[in-house]
């Protein structure tokens, strides 16, 4: 007689029975995601004629019968706003994993479906969805879902008020192409053709200068050189309109950060204490009493981007230790995207009190965020200011704007074109009924 | 309709029975003719809900349920003398989605016969009549379903009356939910007769449809959405009621759009306001909320008291009061508070039943609270029609090309002829 734990060992699990069909990820989705279909839904035009769901019901039931429906729509009678709830075709569907009988399945498509065969009727997809959107069909307790009709949703072509738009998101991220083009240019030009150039450059009466180097620079001499503070005020003035854009676009070290970002995996993290967005305010005091104190700008020595920017050409290419910088700095992205810009970067840091004084802002969440079943925009965020559980709970998170390096990637991802650019005394999101 | 289900509830020794229709009534009898029909059979003490054969279907703004009940059927002395100004039998319009929920309740008719011994709760689904449980803190109409919904079998959508039926006002009006109704016949009057508090609809099954509906649906709806313009919405129906001067006291709030069930053309809106406490003058603020459902209970308050009219609304319809009644018996002038505490005790049945201004009213037969939005013979021959189909009568005539369109939808055992004299019917009644 055999032990029992062969026996156990001998028996069909679920993975033999349906085993898990991994995600299948080609080298262009990392350059170009596909597009995958969804339903939108906008509150200010639904009516709560309910349509939708009598529609639906006749492809799940063969009948007039909202109960059967795939789609519901919560009218709150109190403010007048009806919410229609169903599949939203999570990237990454919680009712998925939540499946015991792994009836749920995403298919390559981009659609969540149910396979009724393996289906229990247990509800745990209902429990795991955030909008509960598997539903619970009133007469014969079965759970339906929507599957987009197949490419054709009847709520769609029957809403009246056109309160449901069915749509694949949009298929160009031209932002992505010109943020990337505007970046080498700018590595190239800072780095190889002018060089050191942003450190200090004079013409005549003009001159341009680092902002930090020039912060330095006044705490080590004691003196305000007029020509360099031209232009400090040049950056100051295009960081207030258009916040901290240098760090998105021009930053050579920024664009080096970006470029091993799509190399490197991320397979470390950084300690608790020093993942805190004031350490680069801190860094940047140092550098300015550093300065002080030894009468020479410290912290241009070891700063990546004057290195990167003092690193081409003959005599350049013997500073071996000073270039040690940059990988060992770009290193960090071992453990979080552009971390040395969110964390250390004092040129940030200075740039950040400049943009608190910020003219536009970036909102996130208008009515066509789907919130949860996408978060697209916090995930493609680099400087990680996206605060994806808001998404999640089906809130507008805040974007603060001193961390925002203007990248805009958030607003070219967004299939939905609910990242928006806005003033800042712009209330609301716009087209977002108001809390 | 050949699958026509009847359920005859005796509310006093609490036994019901679904049967299907007889030849007799079902020959020349659909929608509200059939209501007629049944009153005839059962007494004029009965109490007939029933949907039209167009109600729940893809036929646009298929919405309507009427509540039938013949001169008499109020049995509280109030009622009665309320009853005694109209015609013989009244028929209630309930519209929002309370139709449609109560034909995918599996019901097509429901009779209601005797008095019920203690306040008592109906609940349909699956075609089975049940009797619920009133929760012990029962209150007004927004705290009834609340508790409702946790306390009573899951249920879509509550035919349900509030503290003012129940202290027998004569001004008394169902309502569908906490959304109010149309009501301006009595028809709270007749369920609080009968000792009935409320109708829960379960609405989980469901009806059947023909292949072609969908299609038809798709291209009424369409040709539907070209003529809105021209029919208008909320503001023209109001206008047409005589209360274009009442839209100013809308200023400042919110509004949306609401619709009944499967209406391309919403004829209502939900008002979102902001109010403070009226006991509590210069407090915080906070945001309150309306349908406007009942244009002509609307336009009554605000005529008289202006942009407080949305929370007097409101409260009116908490108490389960009829609004245009209501405005009334409200005093010349008054603050919020008082307004407030005037209708409270008018929902308690006192102090003094005597209105300060003359209802506005329309035509009784049917329910006295539609619109006016044609007058005349034809009008009402629409509205009779509305009431046999099961379609929302203020669509009908806002767009009555779409009568020739709606025979489509109808089943097969529904002949136009019939259709023709049932409607007729309907309207020798008024």
């Amino acid at each position: 007689m055999e032990p029992a734990n062969d026996i156990r060992d001998n028996e069909l699990g679920i993975d033999d029975l349906r085993p898990r069909r991994p995600q299948k990820r080609t080298l262009m989705d990392r350059f170009m995601p596909r597009r995958r279909p969804f339903i939108l839904f906008d509150p200010d035009r639904c009516t709560g004629c309910g349509t939708c769901e009598t529609v639906c019901a006749t492809r799940n039931a063969g009948q007039i019968a909202p109960a059967s429906a795939s789609v519901r729509v919560i009218r709150d009678d109190a403010r007048g706003r009806n919410l229609a709830v169903y599949c939203q075709h999570c990237r990454k569907p919680l009712c998925v994993d939540a499946c015991p009988t792994r009836a749920m399945t995403k298919d390559e498509d981009g659609i969540v479906r149910i396979e009724k065969l393996f289906c229990a009727s247990c509800g745990l997809c209902t429990a795991a969805c955030p909008e509960a959107a598997p539903l619970r069909d009133g007469r014969t307790s079965e759970i339906r879902k929507c599957d987009l009709c197949e490419g054709d949703p009847l709520c769609v072509r029957h809403c009246p008020n056109g309160a449901l738009v069915y749509t694949k998101g949009k298929a160009f991220r031209w932002i992505k192409g010109l943020r990337w083009t505007v970046q080498l240019l700018s590595f190239l030009l800072l780095v190889m053709v002018f060089l050191g150039t942003f450190c200090y450059f004079n013409a005549g009466s003009f001159g341009l200068s680092c902002p930090t180097g020039a912060l330095q620079n006044i705490f080590a001499t004691g003196r305000i050189v007029l020509a360099g503070l031209a232009g400090v005020l040049a950056i100051f003035l295009l960081t207030v309109l258009f916040s901290r854009f240098f760090c998105g676009w021009i930053c050579p070290f920024g664009f080096v950060l970006d470029l091993v970002d799509r190399i490197v995996p991320k397979k470390f993290g950084l300690p608790a204490f020093l993942k805190t967005r004031m350490a680069k305010y801190g860094i940047l005091g140092g550098a300015a009493a550093g300065s002080a104190a030894f009468g020479f700008q410290v912290f241009c020595t070891v700063c990546p981007i004057g290195t990167l920017c003092r690193s081409y050409g003959q005599q350049a290419m013997f500073r071996g230790a000073e270039m040690a910088i940059v990988p060992l700095l770009a290193g960090l992205e071992l453990t979080e995207r552009r971390s040395w810009c969110r964390y250390f970067c004092p040129v940030g840091a200075l740039l950040a009190i400049f943009a608190s004084l910020h003219l536009l802002k970036i909102v996130i969440g208008a009515k066509k965020c789907k919130k949860f079943s996408c978060i697209q925009c916090a995930e493609v965020c680099p400087m990680g200011i996206i605060d994806a559980d808001k998404l999640r709970e089906g809130l507008s998170p805040e974007i603060p704007m001193t961390e925002c390096i203007g990248c805009l990637r958030c607003l070219d991802r967004c299939p939905y074109g609910a990242a928006k650019i806005r003033f800042r005394r712009q209330k609301g999101v716009p087209g977002e009924v108001e809390r | 309709m050949s699958d026509l289900r009847m359920a005859v509830v005796h509310l006093d020794n609490r036994t019901v029975e679904v049967v299907t229709p007889d030849g007799d009534l079902r020959r020349e009898s659909v929608g509200a003719a059939l209501n007629i029909a049944l009153i005839e059979r059962y007494g004029k003490e009965s109490l007939v809900f029933g949907g039209g054969p167009l109600t729940g279907t893809f036929a646009p703004a298929s919405a309507l349920l009427v509540g039938s009940f013949a001169k008499g059927a109020a049995a509280k002395p109030a009622q009665a003398a309320q009853s005694a100004q109209s015609t013989s039998i009244r028929h209630v319009p309930l519209l929002l989605t309370a139709g449609p929920d109560f034909r995918f309740s599996g019901i097509d008719h429901l009779v209601l016969l005797g008095a019920a011994e203690r306040p008592t709760l109906l609940h349909i689904d699956g075609g089975r009549v049940r009797f619920v449980e009133l929760p012990k803190q029962a209150g007004d109409v927004p705290s009834l379903e609340t508790s409702l919904r946790r306390s009573a079998p899951p249920f879509r959508s509550a035919i349900l009356t509030g503290p003012a039926a129940d202290a027998g006002v004569p001004f008394a009006a169902a309502s569908i939910g906490a959304k109010g109704s149309l009501d301006k016949a009595g028809l709270a009057g007749a369920m609080a007769a009968k000792n009935l508090k409320g109708i829960l609809l379960g609405g989980s099954g469901g009806i059947g449809f023909a292949a072609e509906d969908l299609r038809r649906s798709l291209e009424l709806v369409e040709k539907i959405k070209g003529q809105k313009k021209k029919a208008g919405g909320f503001t023209s129906l109001v206008e047409a009621a005589g209360g274009g001067d009442c839209l100013k006291a809308l200023k400042g709030a919110t509004l949306r759009d609401a619709a009944c069930f499967h209406c391309p053309a919403p004829c209502m809106v939900h008002a979102e306001f902001a109010e403070t406490n009226p006991r509590l003058p210069g407090g915080p603020k906070k945001k309150g909320g309306v349908l406007l459902l009942d244009h002509m209970g609307w336009i009554a308050l605000a005529k008289k008291r202006g942009g407080q009219s949305l929370p007097l609304l409101r409260e009116a319809l908490r108490l389960g009061l009829d609004p245009s009644a209501a405005a009334s018996f409200l005093p010349r002038e008054g603050t919020l508070a008082s307004d407030i505490d005037a209708l409270s005790a008018l929902a308690q049945g006192g102090p003094a039943l005597s209105p300060s201004t003359a209802s506005p009213t329309t035509d009784p037969t049917f329910g006295g609270g539609l619109s006016p939005i044609g007058t005349g013979e034809e009008a009402r021959r629409i509205t009779a029609l509305a009431f046999v189909l099961g379609v929302c009568p203020l669509f009908l005539q806002r767009f009555p090309q779409a009568v020739g369109d709606l025979p489509a939808f109808l089943p097969a055992d529904v002949s136009p002829a019939s259709l023709d004299r049932a409607a007729e019917r309907v309207f020798a009644q008024g």
